[in-house]
Parts: C-alpha cells; sequence; structure tokens
C-alpha cells in the first residue's frame, strides 16, 4: 500500500510540477520586454474574460510568472503558457481594478533569458459573455464551407449557430452572411441564406421562420440588417453590388455599390417599406441608436451620367465612392423617418466611413474609415474611428488600430468595450480584437481574442469576419435552423 | 509441414484443420501440392503489379497529390479534422499522403498497408489458403482508386484520399479480428464497442468493421447467431444518427456515407470513379464467407476451379486498373513541368515541350512560355509547335480550365502576383489549401511586399514533414527583402511585377488571354518586359499593338536589329503601314535571310491558294519548310481555344 501511495504522490508531484514549472535561477536580463503572441502586453482586459494563454515563438521553452496581489502562478509548457481557467479566475479576481504582472522567462538555444516584465490591467467593467462571427476562407468570390458560430469570452467554448454544410450539397452551395441580433439578445435574430433555400432565418421572439425578402420594388434583396432595439423592424440596405480585382494593388478586391436605398422590414406584419431611395445617394448600413430614435447610415453621393450603365461607372469611379455618415430621427409611433442629417463629412477628408454604431447615451458614433468604398477590411489604411457628437471632435484611437485593415467595430452592451476585425496578423486573414473604451472616452490598447491554444491563430486557415457582441447564447439550434432552412419561404409583402 | 487429407474428412459445419496440401491419387501414387506458397506467390504478383501501376506509370501523379495534400503537426489540425466523422482517418491519411513527396517511398508504404491488410484479413478470417487470391480483390480495388484519377487531381477535396481509405480498410479488418471468443456473447459486444466507439474517429469504416464482425458471426453459427444481424442493422441504423445529431458539419443524410468519397463537381457526378470505392466495401463483405473453418479440402477440382478463378480475376483487374490508369501524355508531361517549373529547371521544362507527342495543351504551353521567358528566349517561342491540342477533359461533360489548375502559379510566374493570390484563395476555398497553394501564396506574398504574409505561410509548412525544407530556403529573403530582386529566384517575377501596370478588373476565369492581353499593351522601357510585351503582340495577332511595341523597340535600341521573329511579323504585318515589304525591309533592315523566306512564303500561299486547298491542307504543305516560323503559325493557328 505504502508503495501504491508513494507512486501516486510522486505522480501528482510530477503532474503539478509540470503546471507550475519553477523558475530559472540561471538567466541573462533583458532591456525589452518578451515578444508574444498573441500580443498581451499592458493591455486592459475585462474581469470576466477567458485565460490569455500567449506563445513565444522564438523560443523552445518559456516559463512565465503571473502575479495578482497574493494570488501568483508560474506557467509554461513548451514555448506556450496556458493557465488553467480555475487559477485564471483566482487571478483576474485578485488583480480586479488593478494589474497582474507577467514575468516571462525564454530558453533559447539552452540558455535561459529573463524579460522586462509587463502587465495586464483587470478592468471591472465586465464584458458581454458571447460574442458570435463568420468563420470562412479569406475569399473573393468563392465559397464553400462557411459557419456562423458563436463563442464564450469568459471561456474557450465555441458552436456553430449554423453551417452551410448542414444543408449544402455539390450541386447547390450555400453562402450564409449577416447575422444580426436585437439589442444583444437572441430571441430577436436574423441571418441571410444565399445560392440555394435563398432566404432570410428570422427568430422572432424565439420562433423561427424563413422570408424571401425581396419585393419587385427593391433593388435587390435584403442585404446589410440591423434590428430595431424595441420594435419588430429591422433596417436594410438593398443594392446592386459589384466587385472587381486590382492587378498590382495589395488591396486586391473592390466591392463596390452602383445603387442602394434603405428599407424597413416589419418581422410582425411582414411588410416591406422603402424609405431612403434618393437617386443619387448610395444610402448603406443602416443601424440605430440604442434609444431607438434615430437611424444612423452611410452614403455616398454620385451622379451617373448614364443610369443603364451605373456598373461600369461605377467601376471607372469607384475611388471617388466615399461615404459620409448622417442620421434621420424616427418615430416610433408612426414608423417614420425625418430628414437626414449629416453628422461626419469624410469625404471632405478625402476618405470614406462606413459601418457606424452608435455608444447608449447616443454620445459616441464608432465607424471604420478608410480611403474609399465600404469593405474597409480590404483596405490596408482603414482605422477604427469614434466621433465624440457632443464635442463634434474625433477620439484618439491610435491605440487599437494598427498599420493594417481594421473594419466593422461594435459597442459591447455597455459601451465599455470595443469589437472589431483586423487584418493586423498578416494582412489577409481577418482576426477579431477586444478594446477597452473607458468612461472618459480613452480608448485602450486592443488585444486578440483569446484561444485555448495560442497558436491557434497562427494555424488557422479560417477568417473570423463580422463579429457581433451578445449578452446570451443562441438558443435556437444548428438543426432547428437546418429544417427550417429546407423548408419554402415564406414571401413579403412590399 | 506436409499434411495429407482425405476427402473424407469434409464434413458439414464441421471445423476443419487448415489444408496445406492438395493431394490427389495418379495410378496408384499420392502426388502432393503444398498450398503454403500461394499467398506468397499472389503476393508478390500483387507488389509487382501495384508498383508498375504506381511507380511505373503515375509517380508524377502521386507527387502532384502529395503536393495538392496538406497536414500539419499542430493540436490545431488535428482538432478540425477530429470535428467529422472519419477525421481521425483524415488527419492520419493527410499524414502518410506527404510522403509521396518521395514517390517510391510513399507507394511502399501503400503497399505495405495493403499486405498488411492481406495479412490480417487472411489471419483473422482463416481464409483458405487457395482463395486467399479473393483478399487482393478490395486491394486491386483501392490499387485503382489511385490510379484512375487524371485530371481529377486537380479538384480533389480530400487532401487524405489517397491513404483514407486503404487504413480505413486496413482498420476495418483489424477492428472485425475476433478479440472476444472467450467472452459470452463476446461477438456482440464487440460490435457496440466498434461501432460506438470508433464511428467517430473511422466513419463508415467502423461500420464495415461491424458488419464484418456480424457476418462472421453469423456465417459461423447461423442458426444462433441470426440476432448479430438484428444488431447489426440496429447499430447501422441508430450509432451514425445518435453520434452526428447535432453536428454541423454535414447534411444529416450524408452520415452513413460521410467519408466516401464522391467525384462531384458542380452538376457532375462521375459515378465510374466512384465505383471502385463501392468495390472495396462490398467485395470485403466476402472475406467472412471464405474461411476455411466451414469446409474440409476443397479437392483437386476445387483447387483448380479456385486457380482458373484466380486468373479470371487477375486477366479482369489488369484490364480494368489498365483501362482506368490515365492514358493521356499531355496530363503527365503538365505534372512534370509543372514540377520543373516550381524548381526552376528550365532546361527540363523546355526538354519536356520538345518531347511532347502530338499537340500540346495550353497549360504545357503556358509552362514552356515561362520557361522561355526566364532564359530570355520568349521570341523564340514559334520553334515549338503551338498547335493546339484538344482541351483536356476529365469527362465527357467538363472542360478543365487553367483557373482550376495552376493558373494561380502561372500569374504568379508573369508577375501578376494579385491575380495569382486570388486565384491560389478562390481554388483552396473550394478545394482545401494545400502546400502547392501555400507556396503559391507565400511567393505572391513575398513579391507584393506582404512580408507577414509570407510568414504566416512559411510557419504553416514548417510544420509539415516535408515542405519545411522549402520554407528554410524562403526564410533569408524575408530577413534581408532587398535579396528578392536580385535573386535568380524572385528577380524576375519581382520585375515583372513591378513593371506591371496598375488596373481593375477581372480575369473573367480566362488566365491566357487575361496574361496576353495585359502583357501584349503593357507601356515599358524595360527590356525584359518588352520582350514579353512583342511576344504576346505576336501571339494576340494585335498589330496596332505590335507596332506600338515595336516603335517602343526601336526607341530603346535604335542601333540593335529586331529579334527574327519580330522581323517576320514585321514583314507580315506590312500593310497595316500602308506600305510594302520591300520599304519595311530598306526600314528596319531585315535580314536578307529572312526577306528571301518571306517571299517564297508568300509565293507558296498564294500557289496552295489558287490551287483550292484548305487552310488545314494550306498548313500541312507549308510546315515541312516554314514550321518554324511565325508566319506560319499566323496563317494556320487562328483560332487557339482557350481554357
Amino acid at each position: 500500500m505504502k508503495q501504491y501511495t508513494l507512486c501516486f504522490l510522486l505522480v501528482v508531484a510530477l503532474l503539478s510540477s509540470c503546471s507550475h514549472p519553477s523558475l530559472p535561477q540561471d538567466y541573462r536580463q533583458e532591456s525589452g520586454q518578451p515578444e508574444i503572441y498573441p500580443d498581451y502586453t499592458d493591455v486592459t482586459v475585462p474581469v470576466n474574460i477567458a485565460p490569455l494563454n500567449f506563445m513565444v515563438e522564438e523560443a523552445d521553452e518559456v516559463v512565465a510568472h503571473i502575479q495578482a496581489g497574493d494570488v501568483a502562478y508560474n506557467y509554461g509548457r513548451g514555448n506556450k503558457v496556458i493557465i488553467p481557467e480555475g487559477e485564471w479566475r483566482k487571478l483576474l479576481a485578485s488583480a480586479k481594478g488593478g494589474k497582474m504582472q507577467v514575468d516571462v522567462y525564454c530558453k533559447q538555444q539552452d540558455k535561459w533569458s529573463r524579460y522586462k516584465p509587463f502587465s495586464i490591467e483587470v478592468s471591472p467593467d465586465s464584458i458581454d459573455p458571447y460574442i458570435s462571427y463568420r468563420a470562412l476562407a479569406p475569399t473573393y468570390v468563392g465559397f464553400e464551407h462557411l459557419a456562423i458560430r458563436q463563442r464564450c469570452l469568459e471561456n474557450f467554448k465555441e458552436s456553430d449557430i449554423f453551417n452551410t454544410r448542414q444543408i449544402s450539397t455539390e450541386k447547390e452551395g450555400t453562402c450564409i452572411n449577416c447575422h444580426s441580433y436585437q439589442n444583444y439578445k437572441t430571441d430577436n435574430m436574423m441571418f441571410h441564406i444565399r445560392i440555394s433555400h435563398d432566404a432570410t432565418m428570422i427568430v422572432s421572439n424565439g420562433k423561427l421562420k424563413n422570408i424571401f425578402l425581396k419585393t419587385p420594388e427593391m433593388l435587390s434583396v435584403a442585404v446589410y440588417p440591423y434590428w430595431h432595439p424595441m420594435l419588430p423592424l429591422i433596417a436594410f440596405s438593398t443594392d446592386r453590388t459589384m466587385q472587381s480585382f486590382h492587378t498590382r494593388d495589395i488591396t486586391k478586391v473592390e466591392v463596390m455599390e452602383s445603387a442602394s436605398d434603405i428599407v424597413f422590414y416589419d418581422v410582425e406584419k411582414n411588410t416591406m417599406q422603402t424609405v431612403l431611395a434618393d437617386s443619387i445617394e448610395l444610402e448603406l448600413f443602416p443601424s440605430w441608436s440604442p434609444d431607438g430614435k434615430w437611424l444612423y447610415f452611410c452614403s455616398a453621393r454620385h451622379e451617373f451620367e448614364d443610369m443603364n450603365n451605373g456598373m461600369n461607372e461605377t467601376l471607372n469611379h469607384y475611388r471617388q465612392l466615399q461615404y459620409n455618415l448622417y442620421r434621420a430621427p424616427f418615430d416610433m409611433e408612426t414608423r417614420t423617418l425625418g430628414e437626414p442629417e449629416l453628422i461626419y463629412d469624410a469625404r471632405s477628408k478625402e476618405r470614406s466611413a462606413v459601418e457606424q454604431r452608435v455608444s447608449s447615451d447616443n454620445r459616441y458614433v464608432l465607424f471604420a474609415e478608410g480611403p474609399h468604398g465600404l469593405f474597409h477590411i480590404w483596405h490596408p489604411t482603414a482605422q477604427i474611428e469614434i466621433l465624440d457628437q457632443q464635442t463634434g471632435q474625433m477620439l484618439d484611437t491610435k491605440a487599437m488600430n494598427s498599420d493594417r485593415a481594421e473594419s466593422y467595430p461594435s459597442f459591447s452592451s455597455t459601451d465599455r468595450w470595443i469589437l472589431f476585425e483586423s487584418r493586423r496578423d498578416d494582412g489577409n486573414f481577418t482576426r477579431d480584437y477586444l478594446a477597452y473604451f473607458d468612461r472618459k472616452g480613452k480608448v485602450h490598447k486592443a488585444f486578440l481574442v483569446p484561444q485555448k491554444d495560442p497558436e491557434f491563430f497562427r494555424m488557422s486557415l479560417f477568417s473570423w469576419s463580422r463579429p457581433e457582441f451578445m449578452t446570451e447564447p443562441v438558443k435556437v439550434t444548428p438543426k432547428m435552423f437546418q429544417e427550417q432552412a429546407i423548408k419554402k419561404p415564406g414571401r413579403v409583402n412590399f | 509441414m506436409h499434411l495429407i487429407m482425405s476427402k473424407k474428412t469434409k464434413q458439414k459445419h464441421v471445423p476443419a484443420q487448415a489444408p496445406k496440401v492438395e493431394s490427389v491419387e495418379k495410378k496408384g501414387r499420392t502426388l502432393t501440392f503444398p498450398l503454403w506458397p500461394l499467398p506468397i506467390i499472389y503476393s508478390l504478383v500483387f507488389v509487382v503489379f501495384a508498383w508498375v501501376f504506381l511507380i511505373g506509370k503515375n509517380a508524377d501523379t502521386l507527387f502532384f497529390m502529395q503536393d495538392r495534400g496538406y497536414w500539419n503537426d499542430s493540436m490545431v489540425y488535428f482538432d478540425h479534422c477530429m470535428r467529422m466523422p472519419g477525421g481521425f482517418l483524415s488527419w492520419i491519411g493527410s499524414y502518410f499522403t506527404q510522403y509521396f513527396y518521395y514517390p517510391a517511398y510513399g507507394a511502399a508504404m501503400l503497399i505495405l498497408l495493403w499486405m498488411l491488410s492481406f495479412c490480417v484479413a487472411w489471419r483473422s478470417f482463416h481464409v483458405r489458403l487457395e482463395l486467399t487470391f479473393l483478399l487482393f480483390v478490395p486491394l486491386l480495388a483501392l490499387l485503382c482508386t489511385e490510379v484512375q484519377l487524371g485530371y481529377w487531381v486537380y479538384f480533389m477535396r480530400d487532401i487524405d484520399y489517397s491513404f483514407y481509405h486503404s487504413l480505413g480498410f486496413f482498420f476495418a479488418l483489424l477492428l472485425s479480428i475476433n478479440y472476444t471468443r472467450k467472452i459470452k456473447y463476446g461477438g456482440y459486444i464487440q460490435m457496440i464497442l466498434v461501432s460506438v466507439l470508433f464511428y467517430y474517429p473511422l466513419g463508415i469504416y467502423a461500420l464495415l468493421a461491424t458488419v464484418l464482425i456480424a457476418l462472421r458471426l453469423f456465417w459461423d453459427n447461423w442458426r444462433k447467431e441470426w440476432k448479430a444481424l438484428v444488431l447489426l442493422i440496429a447499430l447501422l441504423g441508430i450509432v451514425p444518427l445518435l453520434e452526428t445529431s447535432g453536428t454541423t458539419i454535414m447534411r444529416l443524410d450524408e452520415c452513413w456515407l460521410f467519408g466516401l468519397k464522391r467525384f462531384e463537381l458542380g452538376s457532375i457526378r462521375d459515378f465510374r470513379l466512384e465505383a471502385p470505392l463501392w468495390w472495396v466495401i462490398s467485395s470485403s463483405l466476402v472475406i467472412p464467407f471464405i474461411g476455411k473453418r466451414k469446409y474440409g479440402s476443397f479437392g483437386i477440382k476445387g483447387l483448380v476451379a479456385s486457380q482458373l478463378l484466380m486468373v479470371v480475376v487477375a486477366i479482369g483487374a489488369y484490364y480494368i486498373i489498365n483501362e482506368r490508369n490515365c492514358s493521356d501524355t499531355n496530363y503527365y508531361a503538365e505534372l512534370r513541368m509543372l514540377r520543373a517549373v516550381d524548381e526552376q529547371r528550365w532546361d527540363d521544362v523546355l526538354n519536356e515541350a520538345r518531347a511532347a507527342k502530338g499537340n500540346p495543351s495550353r497549360l504545357m504551353v503556358m509552362y514552356r512560355d515561362i520557361a522561355l521567358m526566364n532564359k530570355g528566349e520568349l521570341l523564340n517561342r514559334y520553334q515549338y509547335n503551338n498547335r493546339p491540342a484538344k482541351p483536356s477533359v476529365m469527362s465527357d461533360s467538363i472542360v478543365v480550365r487553367l483557373c482550376d489548375t495552376t493558373g494561380d502559379f502561372i500569374y504568379y510566374n508573369f508577375g501578376e502576383t494579385c491575380f495569382g493570390i486570388r486565384r491560389a484563395i478562390e481554388r483552396s476555398m473550394h478545394y482545401g489549401f494545400s502546400y502547392y497553394t501555400m507556396r503559391v501564396l507565400a511567393r505572391c506574398a513575398l513579391i507584393n511586399g506582404e512580408y507577414d504574409n509570407v510568414r504566416k505561410y512559411l510557419r504553416l509548412l514548417e510544420h509539415s514533414t516535408f515542405q519545411k525544407k522549402w520554407a528554410k530556403e524562403m526564410r533569408p529573403y524575408l530577413e534581408d527583402t532587398t535579396l528578392i530582386a536580385s535573386s535568380p529566384r524572385f528577380g524576375l517575377v519581382k520585375r515583372l511585377y513591378n513593371g506591371g501596370s496598375s488596373m481593375v478588373g477581372s480575369d473573367d476565369n480566362f488566365v491566357e488571354p487575361t496574361l496576353i492581353h495585359k502583357l501584349a499593351h503593357t507601356a515599358t522601357d524595360n527590356p525584359e518586359i518588352l520582350d514579353l510585351a512583342l511576344a504576346y503582340c505576336l501571339q494576340s495577332k494585335d498589330m496596332q499593338c505590335f507596332w506600338t511595341q515595336v516603335w517602343q523597340y526601336n526607341n530603346l535600341f535604335p542601333e540593335k536589329p529586331f529579334p527574327r521573329y519580330i522581323q517576320e511579323a514585321m514583314l507580315l504585318y506590312h500593310y497595316e503601314l500602308k506600305t510594302g515589304p520591300e520599304e519595311i525591309n530598306s526600314t528596319y533592315h531585315i535580314d536578307p535571310q529572312i526577306f528571301e523566306r518571306y517571299k517564297m512564303f508568300i509565293a507558296r500561299v498564294k500557289e496552295y491558294g489558287q490551287s483550292g486547298m484548305n487552310v488545314e491542307q494550306v498548313g500541312a504543305a507549308l510546315q515541312p519548310a516554314f514550321g518554324d516560323t511565325y508566319w506560319w503559325d499566323y496563317c494556320v493557328l487562328r483560332e487557339i481555344q482557350s481554357y
């Protein structure tokens, strides 16, 4: 019996020494901070975030000493630092409102180096626990397998909301896109299915239906959506989209609209109504203010010389298609829009502002800004910007931007966190980043959505695009979506 | 050891000892035939047969299959594979596919795997020695799956295809071994465990193992073990459904056959290519019924009959596999030329072009032009056969298009790296990322100056077994990016990229016409690019564009004589300048030999034209004397169908 106990203790000791390695005693002190991936140095994270596992790619072995108040642990497994969720919770709790310090030791060619420690600030402001995103290869035109997935930010649980593999066949491929939720909740949500089973999947008060959102009066099917925060109403843009390819510019592709309007879809009455359809304005990306009293949108102005040749003209003038930001008052009783007003003149700066979102207090407008056009994830100079409507000034957003394309930003339900997509990792694969936006209107350094294996994004050949915050997971199961998707869709009334 | 058995020992339902010899009494003497060499002979014949087809005929295809495959040693990739039924097979299959990097090495592993499958099946089902040749039927079907692909190799979504089914078959046999003979209801327990525990890692092959166990039980004692078939039906019906309920990676109706390759492309489905896989499944169901336990000796008649059957099977297998083996010489030449271009062995590319039997495919022409361009001899392209072969087809109804095969790599070689990236990504979207694609993407990104993107692909390649060498060779270019422009490896492509025009447009899925049109119209003062522009003006037969580039050439090199084929074209296009060939001759100092030859050419054309010959006939008549001229190409090759 004694032998078994001894063996057991030995195994336990061995295991614990593996998960909490001791710190090297003999090392060389480096003057700089370690180059870790993902870059979590000096970031501010929410108190409920999943462990920030990281790696040092150039190192053979890594040991990190993480200290938050009285709580301290050592981690290291090869060149990765993998932190157990339970211990990470203790570290977060201990550092809440303060910082945790990370001391990194790396072994290269049998020699240890110790780097200048970095800190991770733990904000007491928690983050919406879920995000959803579209996972697909960084494609241009083709599509094969893509999924809308949901991820819990408090841990590493992740699942498909819907995957095209559930319904697509070789003969009839399927594209899914534009997932949207009402007020961060999932009882009212939607996404589009295109090509085969062409329809919009709408969950209304927990009930699922599929509707083909196109009437003869519309330019196209309903495209970019935004749920009204209170009403059963979705604002969509409806547009004629085209794309063309660069031969030398590393932008590689230009997505353009030759015509665009905005429509309202009443989810309960199943009716569609055009609300913005100026023939020389390309109104796009509608979004509601959180109080539901304003409809924000962006629009580019272009007077076509020949309306019948819109596609060619658009192609010839794509650099001139620059979008400004507008808003129009919305009467929730009559469901009518007032006169639009310009809130941000990007064109005067030779820029194009799109994909705007508004903070809960209507003060800040968050948007993506690039040189022209609307698909800024392809524009390497695109940045995330914030307009303070109270002062009319732009906030300093350098801390969360990079020298590569950033796009599709959104506020969390509390406004304290910003979620956006970025190609800063390698210029081609889109990744989702989070940044703290404090009460003083200061933007903090952005950080990559943490993964269980820090190597995940290095190895993954999928892009994570169109990220959205959610306060709860989607309750409708993929199977329910699938069963509904293969049914004949309903038709919308105009 | 020889054991002589009497026919009397043959009793129904009584397990018998293995007959290792057959005997026959002849004039009072007993002749004995040792049976034990039979499996060895069958095996040797099979190994030779498989080696001839795999390495003798398809080594290039095997190399290409690994290049279009992908495996890496990270847990991220393992987890990705394990999400689907048959995920483990997929992971391990893509791992072994890498070994076709050295085709003989990979083929040896594949044949070894087949021989292991043979041994497992033989021993676990106690197959009669004289019937062991039947165990090669599924293996021959597996061999057929390897050699039948032809142009489908470009459209394979299953990067693990080469080993997936062979490994699946092997594991199915391994799992169906009677491990539980000493346990009461052991067979039933084994069926349940195999189907429940192995459905996800092995997919359809776990179900095959379950079927084999059930058939073995049933065949051993059908009066008692009919319940095995009931259990089998229940397991086949329920397990896949339960284990894939809630899955999002496939349609529910796929759960029984998921992993069994389907040759589908758009609306095309080639059942003919799927047939060998069905043969693997169906022929393996025969195995439990050819065990020796049921019978005693076959006797000499049985032995002769079985060996006759063996001969029929062997001849049939040879006929089918040989008939299925791709016979298009251009297909193999393309694969070799692609590899040579990839490795920048320009002379090998040109040798292959010269050695082509018949007319070359457009892909061969493009590879050849790339080699000529890199040797600075693109204008000599008229020394080669430019007659177009019929576009390659992979079935009766679908044309193989350059943009789907190696359009990305061709674009890269002409410095059109943005289009190269686009095509590589589009292909990957449909057919999965591969080493080939990653190398193309890494090279294009390197030329574009997207260095972090290069690092991404190199990192992925470094996680593979054989591609890490290539990735390591690329690292110095990232550490010192000035090496790119000066290196023989990237210098020309970088110059073509820098000298190329910046445009926005589309290739409409046509690679060759896009390149010809763009290059012919490129305004440049770079001599290398001007050579390209002139060469493709000649090919496009766009005279206005041609004269523009000629004048540019004349401006840049007023003292330099025009290259031979340009002189030929100038004489041919003289009427564009509303002038006679004599004036062209005096203005541009045409080589007297070329001028004399031109006059002879024109005279012959007129003569043949007046005699009522059609273009084909004129072309054939002129070829011996003028086949190496631009005039001949111009007059005869009017309609080159690109694809």
